[in-house]
């Protein structure tokens, strides 16, 4: 493929039968060249107004340009990060504890999945007594258990290592008064003693397990959800924040 | 017009005879290595729309051929990306920047052994790797999936390229180099820089994992930036001008434009990042570097607007033209969608969705692949000695490639604007969203469909044109019956 | 620009500078980070990969589970992963310094997976939905796994890790479907995802 080493017969005009250079070659127009025109006065003016932008952009946005600062906003030049302090409203810490760890299944609107997974909304174990509440969270269920007439068939996992007694009581207050529910709260001290009672359980519950437990309201439990006013009760607990009786 | 009178050289007939006499030796000095990319690079453009079609299928019927562990979504996805992003698009890349070159350096090619050679070697380690992730031998790392073995072919045929290309630039004729020189020279830097520092700080000697991140997404990012890129713009500088006959719009503006990108688009990398768990000041810094990239690409589009200017009516009769203008409008339409899906804002709702893959096919397909077909049907004629032999498979190729590319956008990106809508909203269950984005997915696959068949055309006139078959033609071969080319 | 050398040490320059910036940098500042030993528990964070899951974390790269499931969990302002329960907390750098190669993934074809041990952790479950997805979640389009499960005749007692399967799935009589080891190490690493503890830089509460 050497060109110089094989004679060509394009090389030399002279001896050059014109008919070979291809038709393309010759209608081909010159090699491209530059032109000349200056750069508008414009562009210059957007790069510069870019350039600040982008400028401002860096000190504000950067947390700082440290290595352990990840939220933007969060600016940091020089002082240590601290984290906002979020309310200890027992129902906002509920409803955090619910999405990370119970909506997957139940869903954000607690209707659950059909089938599977149980409604928590308008539901009879949700609303009932407290102590079987607290026994299928810590306890987790196997098997088919009957909400509403209609059965679930599935198995959810046992809570008691994963959660704290604040936790727990903190979702059951959530679940038993969000989406319409008007349960009273539930209080850690509750859980605590229902967890000790539990304790040698290492296997998850099934449905007659469940109602074979007595009906009763843990200790602390208020009575009822705070407002019976028809305000929605996520926005009556931020007016009013459930306090568990110590 | 074909008679060699009307070529515009401005020193006469005689010197235009000379001028096209360098060219033809210059072209025949190139003819087997640039075929023999050319050629595989369409048999692997050809494998990868069939990865495509199989997993675009797979994303909406997920029993489609389901019990073939070497044919799961997880693995026909990644062999789709590395077929055209390796296969196709880098040994497309290579065959034009190698025409480019020896056009531009005004020598004819020396050295042809070593880019056969690496063009041998490149084929193999590409199907080496794409096997070996069918096999199920995947990094899983997008964009460096193939395993070290595969890796290291290419990097050993990369690194043949880039010797020949310092030789090639040593021995150019002395002059003015021209923009288009600029960018493959850059591009045939900063690959294997690239290639080679990500591989071994991902695959050879791993780092942590967010760390492994950030360098997968800079290489991600930088392989579209710092190679495909600038061959497509060297391509476009070069085919405009040189089909019109005219110089280009502004010497300063193509300055800007190439040391602009040069600066800005190896920041970009961590843009894909947006929200993860790399420090503030990396995604900041990222997106600070995607809106700057505003200003190569406005600028590009400047000069080649104005080039253009006045010649328009041309892209009705020119294939070579019109696929290249083509690719460089997208080139600012996509830009200018990547700067704003860089915006914390935006970016919240497009992340994670299909938004972005129509993003990246419509800078990979629609910009980049467009404009590799306008420069083989520029260059392939040439090196062969024979016009392409029919109209109807050009047009054919045009047409079912612009409108499929077309659809294929527009489902990705409205199905992704639902999908990230969507999931923004927390009320809305999962698997409603995936229900939603179901009808997107079926255009996108006949979109797919179209493509191919577009693929197919092409293949078939690359083969035609090859043997040489039908008459011989004495004008080129165009869109539309006027025999008057300018 | 008519000088090789010119253009090559721009060049080189551009590149060098990126490199620095997004590699180098990033490396010497956030790339060394070191576990995390709770004053409150005394654990290790984050917890340390069994050597099954390890095996499991090969497979999802075999099987690329990463181009339809991300693992990482953005914070509240940019979008609504915590909202969905992916996760108490946004999760940084300290989370993946065990993962290689990492798996933080662009698509979200599928949920995040960053906790889906905590989210769910039955091991039945996980079989079944590998098996065949659209059992357990009607519609969905994750692509079945039934190669990673073998069919076999029971011979004498049925196996213990057989799956319990019904309707579509069941094997014909006297057949059972046991999960290779492949499908156990899967499951395994699955399970292992948990990133909801506290780390200094991404306190939980
Ligand atoms: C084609 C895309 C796709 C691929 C590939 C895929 N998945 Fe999925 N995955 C989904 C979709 C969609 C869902 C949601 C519906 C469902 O639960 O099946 C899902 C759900 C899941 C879930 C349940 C998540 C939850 O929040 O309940 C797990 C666990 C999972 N996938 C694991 C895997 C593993 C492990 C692999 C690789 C072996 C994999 N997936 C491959 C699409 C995919």
């Amino acid at each position: 493929m050497d060109p110089e080493k094989k004679p060509s017969p394009e090389r030399g005009a002279s001896e050059m039968d014109v008919a070979k250079v291809h038709g393309a070659l010759l209608r081909e127009k010159q090699e491209p060249c530059d032109g000349m025109a200056p750069i508008p006065l414009w562009l210059m003016t957007a790069i510069l107004a870019l350039a600040f932008w982008s400028g401002g952009y860096l000190f504000f946005y950067s947390g700082g340009f440290r290595g352990d600062v990840f939220n933007e906003s969060q600016i940091a030049w020089g002082y240590a990060p601290t984290a906002p302090g979020k309310a200890k409203d027992p129902l906002a810490i509920g409803k955090r504890v619910y999405v990370a760890n119970c909506a997957s299944c139940h869903q954000v609107t607690g209707l659950g999945q059909p089938g599977t997974y149980p409604p928590l909304a308008d539901s009879d174990y949700v609303n009932g007594p407290s102590s079987r509440l607290a026994a299928i969270v810590l306890n987790g269920i196997t098997g088919p258990i009957k909400v509403h007439g209609v059965v679930y068939n599935n198995n959810m996992p046992a809570w008691k290592g994963l959660l704290k007694d604040d936790q727990i009581a903190a979702v059951l207050t959530y679940i038993r008064q969000e989406w319409g529910n008007k349960a009273g709260a539930v209080a850690p001290e509750g859980i605590a003693a229902k967890r000790a009672a539990w304790a040698t359980r290492s296997t998850p519950l099934t449905e007659p397990e469940i109602l074979a437990i007595p009906p009763e309201e843990l200790p602390g439990t208020s009575s009822a959800a705070p407002s019976s006013d028809g305000t929605p009760p996520g926005k009556a607990a931020t007016a009013a924040p459930v306090t568990p009786s110590r | 017009m074909t008679s060699p009178s009307s070529s515009s050289s401005p020193k006469g007939p005689k010197a235009a005879l000379a001028d096209a006499l360098d060219r033809a030796a210059i072209d025949a000095s190139c003819r087997l290595p640039v075929l023999l990319f050319f050629g595989s690079a369409i048999a692997w453009l050809l494998v990868g729309s069939v990865f495509a079609l199989l997993a675009a299928i797979k994303l909406t019927t997920p029993e489609f051929l389901a019990d073939h562990a070497w044919l799961t979504f997880g693995r026909v996805r990644p062999a789709h990306l590395n077929a055209v992003a390796y296969g196709w698009s880098s040994t497309a890349a290579i065959g034009v920047a190698i025409w480019l070159m020896a056009r531009l350096c005004r020598v004819p090619l020396r050295h042809a052994r070593i880019l056969v050679a690496a063009a041998v070697l490149w084929n193999l380690g590409v199907a080496i790797g794409v096997t070996a992730i069918l096999a199920g031998a995947s990094n899983a790392i997008e964009w460096l999936e193939f395993p070290t073995y595969a890796a290291f072919i290419l990097f050993v045929s990369y690194a043949f390229i880039a010797v020949w290309a310092v030789l090639m630039f040593r021995e150019r004729r002395p002059g003015h180099v021209y923009v288009s020189q600029w960018y493959i020279f850059g591009a045939f830097f900063w690959f294997p820089w690239l290639y080679s520092v990500v591989n071994s700080m991902l695959v050879f000697w791993p780092v942590q994992g967010s760390v492994q991140a950030i360098i997968n997404w800079w290489f991600g990012h930088n392989v579209l930036g710092l190679w495909f890129t600038p061959i497509a713009l060297a391509s476009t500088y070069y085919m405009i001008p040189k089909i019109l006959g005219k110089p280009i719009h502004s010497y300063y503006l193509s300055i800007l434009g190439f040391w602009s990108l040069a600066l800005f688009y190896s920041w970009n990398g961590g843009h894909h990042l947006l929200g993860g768990p790399i420090p503030a000041w990396l995604q900041s810094a990222s997106i600070v570097a995607s809106v700057m990239m505003l200003i190569p690409v406005i600028t590009t589009a400047i000069n080649f607007h104005m080039t253009m200017r006045g010649s328009f009516a041309l892209l009705r009769t020119s294939p070579a033209l019109r696929f290249t203008v083509f690719g460089a409008m997208c080139y600012t339409v996509v830009s200018a969608q990547g700067s704003s899906m860089a915006l914390r804002s935006l970016n919240k709702l497009t992340h994670f969705t299909h938004y972005t893959i129509g993003h990246a096919h419509l800078g990979m397909y629609a910009f980049f692949t467009m404009t590799m077909f306008g420069a083989m049907y520029y260059i392939t004629p040439r090196l062969v000695r024979w016009e392409w032999p029919s109209a109807f498979l050009i047009k054919a190729h045009f047409w079912l490639a612009s409108t499929g590319i077309l659809l294929m956008v527009v489902s990705l990106t409205l199905g992704g604007l639902i999908q990230g809508i969507e999931l923004e909203n927390p009320k809305v269950p999962f698997l409603t969203i995936v229900a939603h984005t179901i009808p997107w997915l079926h255009a996108r696959s006949w979109s797919g469909a179209l493509l191919t068949t577009g693929h197919l055309a092409f293949a078939l006139s690359f083969v035609l044109i090859l043997l040489r078959t039908g008459k011989q033609r004495e004008g080129p071969t165009l869109f539309t019956k006027e025999r008057s080319f300018p | 620009m008519n000088r090789g050398l010119t253009l090559f040490v721009g060049i080189l320059a551009t590149f060098t500078l990126a490199w620095a910036g997004l590699v180098l940098i990033p490396y010497l500042q956030f790339g060394r980070v070191t576990d995390y030993v709770s004053e409150e528990t005394g654990q290790t964070l984050p917890p340390p990969m069994s050597g099954l899951a390890q095996r499991g974390h090969e497979v999802y790269a075999a099987e690329g589970c990463v181009y339809c499931h991300s693992q990482q969990v953005r914070g509240e302002s940019q979008g609504s992963d915590l909202a969905r329960g992916w996760g108490v907390r946004r999760t940084v750098a300290r989370d993946y310094i065990g993962e290689r190669p990492h798996f933080l993934g662009t698509m979200r074809t599928g949920p995040d997976l960053s906790n889906i041990g905590r989210r769910q952790s039955s091991v039945e479950w996980h079989h079944k939905h590998l098996y065949r997805p659209q059992s357990v979640s009607p519609g969905s389009v994750m692509p079945p796994f039934r190669f990673l499960y073998s069919l076999r005749k029971i011979v004498g007692e049925p196996s213990a890790d057989a799956l319990k399967l019904d309707g579509l799935d069941a094997p014909p009589p006297g057949w059972e479907v046991v999960p290779t080891p492949d499908a156990k190490a899967l499951v395994a690493y699955l399970l292992s995802l948990d990133r909801s503890y506290p780390l200094p830089e991404a306190p939980t509460e």
